[in-house]
């Protein structure tokens, strides 16, 4: 950001991380240890019912799991593209209500 | 070496600097302490970010180790069921939030480097001679 890119973001220009790099984030590293808990949730409350086995207990878990992780990456993703420029002379995490009518 | 191209000095015959005038150096002042303000305030936002990740990192690992504690005390049985179904809603809970407040961070601290940029921009309008040393 800071070296040698300083015109172009002073303009329109968009900056759109890979979803790998957002995954780099704390936010990401957030997102994917609090998946792992809301899998293990998930799977214990499974587990306790009567007809689930450990396998399905297991495959829920994974599935509420990686349920959690996509729509958390999907908010990342979602935050991170609504911020433009435009948006820096307000408060900078709030988002216009231009754009918020748009997305 | 002429006067205005020693170190420090700006050459007032560049657009932007004419454009100020006399205004010149309380443009310059002002434009360094905000870019001052903008450093500290995006420093803010990185160690806020390491200090929620450290408590919630913290909370979920004596979390976990109460699990255990329970878990060998109650061979897995009720207790241990309850304590899990108890907590780990609540760590759930905490950690979406955490995740929330994140994400405004970063957000936050792009627009603070977005200003940052900007505020160097205009320094390259007001010296445009200084920018391979401003871009190494």
């Amino acid at each position: 950001v800071v070296s040698g890119r300083a015109e172009g973001l002073s303009h329109r220009e968009r900056l759109r991380p890979s979803a790998w790099q957002l995954t780099l984030t704390t936010a990401g590293m957030v997102a994917v240890v609090n998946s792992v808990v809301i899998g293990a949730c998930a799977g214990l409350v499974v587990g306790r019912v009567p007809i689930g086995s450990l396998l399905v207990a297991l495959a829920a878990g994974a599935i509420a799991g990686a349920g959690a992780m996509s729509i958390q990456r999907r908010h990342h993703r979602h935050a991170s593209d609504r911020y433009t420029p435009e948006g820096i002379n307000r408060a900078a995490i709030f988002v216009p209500e231009a754009q918020r009518g748009r997305s | 070496m002429t006067r205005w191209a020693q170190p420090g000095r700006v050459d007032p015959s560049g657009p932007l600097a004419q454009a100020f005038g006399d205004r010149l150096g309380a443009a310059v002042s002002f434009a360094t302490t905000e870019h001052f303000n903008l450093q500290t305030a995006r420093a803010a936002t990185v160690s806020e970010a390491n200090g929620r990740a450290s408590i919630y990192l913290a909370a979920l690992s004596s979390n976990l180790i109460a699990l255990a504690f329970i878990g060998q005390l109650s061979r897995l049985g009720t207790a241990f069921y309850a304590f899990a179904l108890i907590l780990l809603p609540v760590l759930a809970f905490m950690g979406v939030v955490m995740f929330q407040r994140l994400v405004q961070s970063s957000i936050e601290e792009l627009a603070y480097a977005q200003r940052i940029a900007r505020l160097r921009a205009s320094y390259l309008g007001l010296a445009p001679e200084r920018a391979i040393s401003a871009r190494g």
